[in-house]
């Protein structure tokens, strides 16, 4: 039972992570309708910056994280206006590809500047671990890492709900969504919420990188696999629903660990996917997607 | 109408400008890589006024023409300067102690990119436009399963500075590798855990590509055949895992004594070593945290803290011993030529050893005619029969038949503020 307890929240932790990244996709899905394969790069992004600025300039981790999510932001924003903006009045393919090919330039803009070497990435949080009594006189070991992980990823994705709900810029990019013509009509500036839902996917995206910077050094080739693993967790939750990301991101790091655990680690990739697979034949639209209806 | 005759030419135009680029960038890629070579001849050069200094008559010596393939351009071009670091080095050492009795070596360097796909290229200028007697080179075991069949097939010897196991495996003949494989690593880490230490309950995480797979099998085959034990754990990897803790549970369940990482990337390492100490005990005081040669590299010193790599041993041909006056000397001529005048590592002394080993088989072949068409086929013979003294320790290709020549290899640890010792054999 410890040794489950204990890899339970291995797995919810890294699941975290997978869960701020695909919350970028299902932000720029649920608005702009199209999916975003760059998304890891910028995580990749971020975590470089946020090295830079916590090693070259010394900043505290509260501004490290401030200034990586403005930074990054920044580079998306820049990158959108040459490179997306032209392709939206394009078949959809064209964007999708765009995306695809800033995977690639968002990569090289980081060999360019910080090199190809791995670079380690000082930990911005205590390492000890807490020991905690559990069944049997065993403990249960978590890190302050594992808790500000888990505890910044929840309190973003709160964050996130509450602007998308209660603010007139979510409820905006909520009416984007339904339908651009109309909430443009209704005097919705579209380049505004298009702004604004790369600011949050760049943001989400660089916090992620700082908080894996220090676990798992930093190089740019990192934002590969880790974006496509929360696009996993992004379509096995509902791609374009927020809470489907979260619960996704959290149920693929813990199936990893799980397997690992129980079955092998040389097949937790087989067994994650086998989820994706099952949840997808029972619902297509993912697990807290929205199922869209055709008027006949 | 003027736009329809002007695309008409542009046609026509642009094929023929694409055809001139492609044969400009034919003769410029060969243009660059003897620019390349021809400036580098240094250690050729001081090799030859050496010898004229001490012998009256030069024509009595002939010329054997090295080619040495390693990367000079991209990412990995600081490794073409440590070859050649090496290269100087050796021949420095050569020169003073007059080791090199009826033959003069010209050294061409030659840009394989440090990439499997450079392989070919390199290979090709090496054997047709250069006409080496000997190759030195490529830093992985994917280029020497390419180019090696271009020298088998040319009968020109290829001195491999790689450690796969699959090089060997593939029955070159003209193939010799200047370190012990991966398998031979993996024996020497298990004499030390096992015979050295007294552990018999050991765990391992490897890495899932081809070499990983084969040195984890090989390591479960000796611990049975050889001490009768069973790892407690074996679990794969790939290099994009971030979180270790299903296999350290695992581990510590099984009350593993030693803990084996056998990966490539060595960030995982320490992100597996701090999932130990979080979750099960202090490393190396509780649990022993033990690596493959990846973990001998300056590399680890960029993204380990000095504190959480004490204790770590490692499998390594080269390491740093101020007992051994072989390789102290090669510390101090390889600063000296080195152009960033670092201290070496494994790399450089497996090309300091090729070197060696080359002197060594011309000097065991005596004066022969190196414009004799079977010159290269007389070589290698020496060459996989040398036996000498090199700085990883004593190499004897007699005693393989498949070009390996380094039987035994050491242990190193990491000690306070990244430096390193020889803990086995003492």
């Amino acid at each position: 039972m410890t040794i489950f307890v204990q890899a339970l929240i291995g797995g919810i932790s890294q699941g975290a992570i997978y869960a701020l990244i695909a919350l970028g996709y299902s932000v720029i899905y649920s608005t702009l309708k199209m999916g975003h394969f760059a998304q890891g790069d910028f995580y990749m992004l971020g975590a470089f910056i946020g090295l830079t600025l916590s090693t070259k300039l010394g900043l505290p981790a509260v501004l490290v994280f401030v200034g990586a999510s403005l930074l990054t932001s920044l580079v998306m924003l820049g990158l959108e206006r040459i490179a997306y903006r032209p392709m939206y009045n394009r078949p959809m393919n064209a964007l999708l590809i765009a995306t695809m090919g800033m995977q690639y330039v968002v990569q090289q803009i980081a060999k360019l500047i910080w090199g190809s070497d791995i670079k380690r990435f000082p930990p911005m949080f205590d390492n000890q671990a807490i020991h905690i009594p559990f069944i049997g006189g065993e403990t249960i070991a978590i890190t302050p890492q594992n808790l500000w992980v888990i505890g910044i990823c929840a309190a973003l994705m709160v964050c996130l709900m509450l602007f998308m709900k209660k603010t007139k810029t979510g409820i905006a990019m909520s009416a984007v969504s339904m339908n651009r013509k109309a909430a443009s009509l209704m005097g919705v500036k579209i380049t505004t919420i298009i702004t604004a839902t790369y600011v949050i996917a760049a943001c989400l995206a660089a916090v992620a990188g700082v908080l894996m910077g220090p676990v798992y050094s930093v190089s740019f080739s990192m934002g590969g696999s880790m974006g496509t693993k929360a696009m996993t967790a992004a379509v096995m939750g509902g791609f374009g629903s927020l809470p489907g990301a979260m619960l996704g991101g959290i149920l693929l790091g813990v199936a990893e660990t799980l397997c690992s655990l129980y079955v092998s680690t040389a097949y937790k990739d087989v067994v994650t996917f086998l989820i994706l697979l099952a949840v997808l034949f029972w619902r297509p639209q993912g697990i807290l997607g929205q199922a869209k209806i055709t008027k006949v | 109408m003027m736009k329809k005759k002007w695309m008409k030419l542009l046609a026509p135009l642009t094929a023929m400008a694409m055809a001139g680029m492609a044969l400009t960038g034919c003769s410029g890629g060969a243009e660059e890589t003897t620019a390349a070579g021809g400036g580098d001849t240094s250690a050729a050069s001081s090799s030859e006024e050496g010898e004229d200094a001490g012998e009256a008559v030069t024509g009595e010596k002939q010329v054997v023409k090295v080619g040495v393939m390693c990367p000079m351009s991209g990412t990995s071009a600081r490794f073409g300067e440590l070859y050649q670091a090496s290269i100087d080095a050796a021949m420095k050492a050569i020169e003073e102690d007059g080791l090199l009795k009826d033959y003069t070596l010209e050294f061409e360097y030659v840009d394989d990119k440090g990439a499997t796909d450079g392989a070919p290229a390199a290979a090709t200028y090496v054997l047709d436009q250069y006409g080496a007697d000997i190759a030195i080179g490529h830093m992985l075991t994917t280029m020497v399963l390419v180019s090696g069949p271009m020298f088998e097939e040319a009968q020109v010897p290829l001195l491999g500075i790689v450690s796969g196991p699959a090089s060997v495996s593939q029955g070159f003949e003209y193939l010799c590798i200047e370190t012990g494989t991966d398998l031979i690593q993996a024996e020497t880490l298990l004499q030390y855990l096992v015979e050295e230490k007294g552990y018999e309950r050991l765990g391992m995480i490897h890495i899932n590509t081809e070499g990983g797979s084969s040195a984890a099998d090989h390591i479960e085959k000796v611990m049975k055949e050889k001490y009768g034990l069973e790892l407690v754990s074996r679990d794969a990897m790939t290099t994009e895992d971030t979180d270790f803790t299903a296999q350290v549970l695992k581990m510590k369940d099984g009350d593993a004594q030693a803990v084996i990482f056998w990966g490539l990337n060595q960030s995982q390492g320490n992100v597996c070593m701090k999932n130990i100490e979080q979750s099960w005990g202090k490393v190396p005081e509780e649990i022993l945290f033990a690596g493959g040669t990846s973990m001998a590299q300056n590399q680890m010193t960029e993204t380990w803290d000095a504190a959480d790599l004490e204790g770590v041993v490692f499998p390594v041909g080269y390491i740093p011993d101020e007992s051994n006056p072989a390789i102290v000397r090669f510390i101090e001529d390889f600063k000296e030529a080195d152009v960033l005048g670092q201290d070496p590592a494994d790399v450089p002394a497996r090309v300091y050893d090729a070197v060696f080993h080359l002197v060594t088989a011309l000097n065991n072949l005596g004066p022969y005619d190196v414009e004799a068409e079977d010159f290269s086929v007389k070589l290698n013979e020496q060459l996989r029969q040398a036996s000498f003294d090199g700085v990883q320790g004593h190499f004897d290709y007699s005693a393989f038949d498949n070009g390996e020549g380094l039987a035994q290899m050491s242990i190193g640890e990491w000690g306070p503020d990244y430096t390193q010792r020889k803990v086995y054999p003492q």
